[in-house]
């Protein structure tokens, strides 16, 4: 599944969202007397491409700036340099009818399926206000349309969920409905940030099975936003690691997982807890546990914590993504 | 598997009616009812208030009994100066032998008509005003926002005894609209704050991302989110109403072609009757403070109701 995607993206020139080195700063604070604001970079100068019909997983700690990148994408704000690209259209100059048909063609899923639905809508609004908003079908035709997503994201008998509202549902139940909302327009794109985070380990499972169900039979393209290793090695073709705004590694799911190249990625990889392996376990130890100061300027993003970074180098100058063999980059001077 | 899909859609069905929401708003609703019921002062509140209706649908009852009992134009052609209670006229008459009775039922109905009607139109523009304000942001709000403050500023009853001193006598109506325009502000705030913490939630969020225009967020998201609010709001907007008209009529700028509580006081007063006919001078004056505090018991108990960190341990107590 994976090598044949990889084949395809290599042979199809134009991504499906491209991100040229888009920087997405935040001003917090300000005002008063006391100190002036301070400016948050969540995202730093990042290219990222995502090719049609593969599933991307984008790793990363809290605060790391996935979010951020979902948000780009979906248009929900706009880089303050740098370009988002959607089939090599820049996303932040769409206006009118070309924004609707974005609107149409890239969905999302968010991370909090008890905040993501309006309280007062019944399951079957909340399905269907997608379908009303792009006029498509007949409301008839639109109920059908309703419980058959219902039905591919595993929330049956349908019927029986269409009138309720997301009080009376589970979390479990709140995520499928919210995928099916973003399904329901049969999008291209569908990004999911991380879809599983709010909701048991058994639940996540289901969820995991059905958004890889939904990309195999629609083909959709998708950006899969998680903390965990794990879940995207479970789930995705490709995995980019990225660690306070930066890329460190970008590379096949299973590449990236066998061989771990940025210090970052395997301090990653390390965190996982590990069952049924008591001897012969790989372990880097490339966290370091009490932190360096920052580089004053410049500098590795990931020197602070960096076990093996060479002291003058790292600190003096940011390494850009390299790759040996053009399909696995990685962000570090110690990989050479 | 077939079967039991029908079957459940018959289940579903008698729920599904005209307008989904339905169900919602009416389990939310006996959610609250009994909430409400439980609730101390909210109970005091209810009973009171469903006494003064029940005085607003009487009103229409002793003028048909006999026309000496009109409120307005009615006199007891025996009586020509105010009189005590007696088995005639139950709260006595007043200085031209009209019944004090009829005329308490006959205000309840005016300030039932006064509060509710001017509470929900500074409502609809409160809220209209405030979700508008905070869903626009920027320079929008910032100029909405700076005229609520203008408006709330300014002394309502002040204005309008001004007005009516310009424009001569004031109909009840435009009392009621004038009351109406002067008091949103405060709604508009509350709604504003409400709208601004509702404007980044994902469900708001998912809309955008689905296409949805802002009339379509305002109305079908934001709106049914702030409703709760906006008729908590309204309960203490009656009880501002009812007092400033009663304050306007009892200085003599009310409706002279209606009765109100205010307007009763007003003649007590005028007739030189303050201290000698308690039974025309009390009467109104318990009736305004109870209508006012009912609507503000409801309110503070719907306030407990809607904010569960307002909610005592023991709701009994």
């Amino acid at each position: 599944m994976s090598t044949t995607t990889m084949t395809q993206s290599q042979t199809q020139a134009m991504p499906v969202i491209r991100l040229e080195r888009v920087t997405r700063a935040y001003h917090t604070g300000g005002g008063g007397f006391a100190g002036g604001h301070t400016i948050v970079t969540s995202l730093n100068e990042v290219d990222l491409d995502i090719h049609a019909g593969e599933i991307f997983g984008l790793v990363g700690e809290s605060g790391s700036g996935k979010t951020t990148a979902a948000r780009l994408m979906v248009r929900l704000e706009h880089p303050n340099h740098g370009r988002v690209l959607y089939h090599g259209e820049n996303v932040a100059k769409l206006r009118g009818k070309k924004l609707k048909r974005f609107r149409r063609r890239v969905q999302m899923i968010f991370q909090d399926p008890y905040q993501s639905l309006n309280p007062y809508q019944s399951v079957q609004h909340i399905v269907e206000e997608p379908l009303a908003i792009h006029k498509l079908g007949l409301p008839a035709q639109r109920q059908n349309k309703v419980i058959e997503t219902l039905t591919q994201v595993g929330l049956t008998p349908s019927m029986t969920y269409l009138h309720r509202y997301p009080h009376q549902l589970s979390g479990g139940q709140r995520q499928r409905v919210a995928i099916a909302r973003a399904l329901v327009l049969s999008p291209d794109v569908l990004i999911a940030d991380e879809p599983t985070s709010m909701l048991d380990a058994s639940i996540a499972i289901q969820i995991y099975g059905i958004l890889s169900e939904v990309q195999r039979r629609r083909q959709v393209t998708m950006l899969f936003i998680t903390h965990s290793l794990a879940a995207a090695h479970f789930l995705c073709d490709r995995i980019a690691v990225i660690y306070r705004g930066h890329i460190v590694e970008i590379g096949p799911a299973k590449s990236v997982i066998a061989d771990p190249r940025h210090p970052y990625t395997q301090a990653l990889l390390d965190a996982l807890p590990r069952f049924g392996h008591p001897w012969g376990e790989r372990r880097f130890d490339t966290l370091r546990e009490i932190p360096r100061s920052e580089p004053a300027t410049g500098g590795c993003p990931f020197f602070s914590r960096c076990v093996p970074a060479d002291l003058d180098l790292c600190r003096q100058r940011r390494p850009a993504l390299k790759s040996r063999d053009g399909i696995h980059s990685s962000a570090c001077f110690l990989v050479e | 598997m077939a079967k039991k899909a029908t079957t459940s859609n018959n289940n579903a069905n008698p729920m599904d009616g005209a307008g989904l929401p339905e169900a919602y708003w009416q389990s939310a609703f006996m959610n609250n009812w009994s909430m409400l019921s439980h609730h101390i002062i909210g109970r005091i509140g209810i009973t009171l208030l469903a006494l003064f209706a029940l005085m607003a649908v009487g009103s229409f009852i002793p003028p048909l009994i006999d026309p000496i009992y009109n409120p307005m134009s009615g006199v007891d052609p025996d009586i020509a100066y105010a009189s005590s209670p007696s088995w005639k006229h139950w709260l006595g008459t007043d200085f031209i032998g009209r019944d004090i009775f009829s005329q308490l039922l006959a205000g309840a109905r005016i300030a039932f008509m006064v509060g509710i009607s001017s509470a929900f139109m500074s409502i609809f523009l409160g809220t209209a005003i405030g979700i508008v304000s905070g869903y626009a942001g920027r320079w929008t709000d910032t100029v909405l926002m700076r005229m609520a403050d203008i408006v709330m500023v300014m002394p309502t009853l002040l204005v309008l005894l001004i007005m009516s001193a310009l424009f001569g006598q004031l109909n009840i109506w435009t009392i009621v609209l004038l009351i109406a325009l002067f008091r949103w502000p405060g709604v508009s705030r509350v709604i504003r704050a409400q709208t601004l913490t509702l404007k980044h939630r994902p469900f708001i969020e998912a809309a955008k991302i689905a296409g949805a225009s802002h009339g379509r967020i305002i109305v079908r998201h934001l709106l049914p989110n702030v409703l709760p609010l906006a008729l908590l709001y309204m309960t203490f907007r009656v009880t501002s109403a009812i007092v400033i008209e009663a304050a306007l009529a009892f200085l003599g700028f009310g409706d002279p072609g209606t009765v109100s509580w205010g307007m009763m006081l007003q003649w007590v007063w005028k007739t030189g009757h303050m201290f000698q006919a308690l039974w025309w001078l009390l009467p109104p004056g318990i009736c305004i403070s109870l209508l006012t505090l009912a609507f503000y018991m409801l309110g503070r108990a719907m306030e407990e109701i809607l904010d569960p960190r307002l909610r005592r341990e023991d709701p009994e107590e």
